[in-house]
């Protein structure tokens, strides 16, 4: 199983290419100036359908990677969640972090107020 | 703050490009997106100056900035190629910004802002219709000129290479910070 860009709707806005967690989605070696997905790297997420803002990404069940390709794929996608985990955790923390610092003191703490 | 300093630059750009592409004899109904596309840009600057009002500040109050290397100097005549503009600003960062969007109205709906939230959606939308923009004039523009598309591509290359550093950048800062602040008794995820 695997998914597959319609190349002549795909805008190049590469958003499908930065979420895909097996960085399977390749564009700059295509001839054509489209995004492709390599279906040896396709692990099936829908992460990359779901992102596409021209939903121009199809799923194709006939298409199937051999399984020793999709075991590496799972495990790059392993690594990239726990990344991704942790970066929203920091994101969020700073955000809460400058939120709860600003509504204590009432005030920016690096400003350069009279005060 | 930076996104509305990079709505500013939007402005100017998109205005420099409308008006000077034509010299290059570009199609009419080109420049006609393109004016367009200045005037989103001009709309999602009101959008965020009531933004950054709605979250107590104002405009002045923080320093004008951009994240990412500035370049000074002469450009070199090739690089104002509108193939490689659209390929540069139209398709690669705009279409960064598409995922900066997304991630800030993820953050603002975790927060519970539900107006920045509504509004970085409807800016993303705008979004996407400038990556098609570019999308299709590049591919229109060099249609007859192979080496063009390649030139632009390897152009879209090396900016979108650039901006994943300065992305790779920011997520360490925050890591760093984030993490201090946890030290520090911050919240932890």
């Amino acid at each position: 199983m695997a998914y597959v860009i319609d190349q002549d709707r795909c805008i190049n806005c590469w958003w499908c290419r930065r979420a895909c967690p097996t960085d399977t989605i390749h564009y700059f070696d295509q001839p054509n100036r489209k995004h492709w997905i390599d279906p040896e790297g396709c692990i099936d997420c829908d992460i990359c359908a779901q992102v596409c803002p021209m939903d121009c990404i199809d799923h194709h069940p006939e298409i199937t990677p051999p399984p020793e390709k999709l075991e590496a794929a799972k495990a790059r996608a392993r690594a990239w969640a726990g990344d991704r985990r942790r970066l929203k955790l920091a994101v969020r923390g700073y955000a809460e972090a400058q939120v709860l610092r600003i509504a204590g003191n009432g005030k920016r703490e690096n400003g350069n107020g009279a005060d | 703050m930076s996104i509305l300093s990079a709505e500013f630059r939007g402005i100017d750009f998109f205005g420099r490009f409308t008006v000077e592409t034509q010299e290059q004899y570009v199609p009419w109904h080109m420049t006609l997106g393109f004016a367009r596309q200045t005037f989103d840009e001009s709309r999602h600057t009101l959008l965020n100056m009531k933004l950054l009002e709605h979250l107590g500040s104002h405009l002045g109050e923080y320093p004008d900035i951009i994240l990412g290397p500035q370049r000074g100097g002469e450009i070199p005549e090739e690089e104002l190629d509108p193939a490689i503009l659209l390929a540069r600003i139209n398709v690669a960062l705009e279409g960064f910004a598409l995922t900066t969007f997304e991630e800030i109205r993820a953050l603002a709906r975790d927060l519970g802002e539900e107006l920045i939230e509504h509004c970085h959606d409807y800016n993303m939308a705008d979004e996407v219709t400038h990556v098609a923009l570019g999308d299709y004039w590049l591919e229109r523009l060099s249609q007859e000129q192979p080496w063009r598309k390649d030139r632009a591509r390897a152009a879209q290359e090396e900016f979108e290479k650039m901006l994943s550093m300065v992305r790779e950048m920011a997520a360490n800062f925050v890591g760093a910070t984030a993490g201090g602040s946890n030290q520090n008794g911050g919240t932890p995820g």
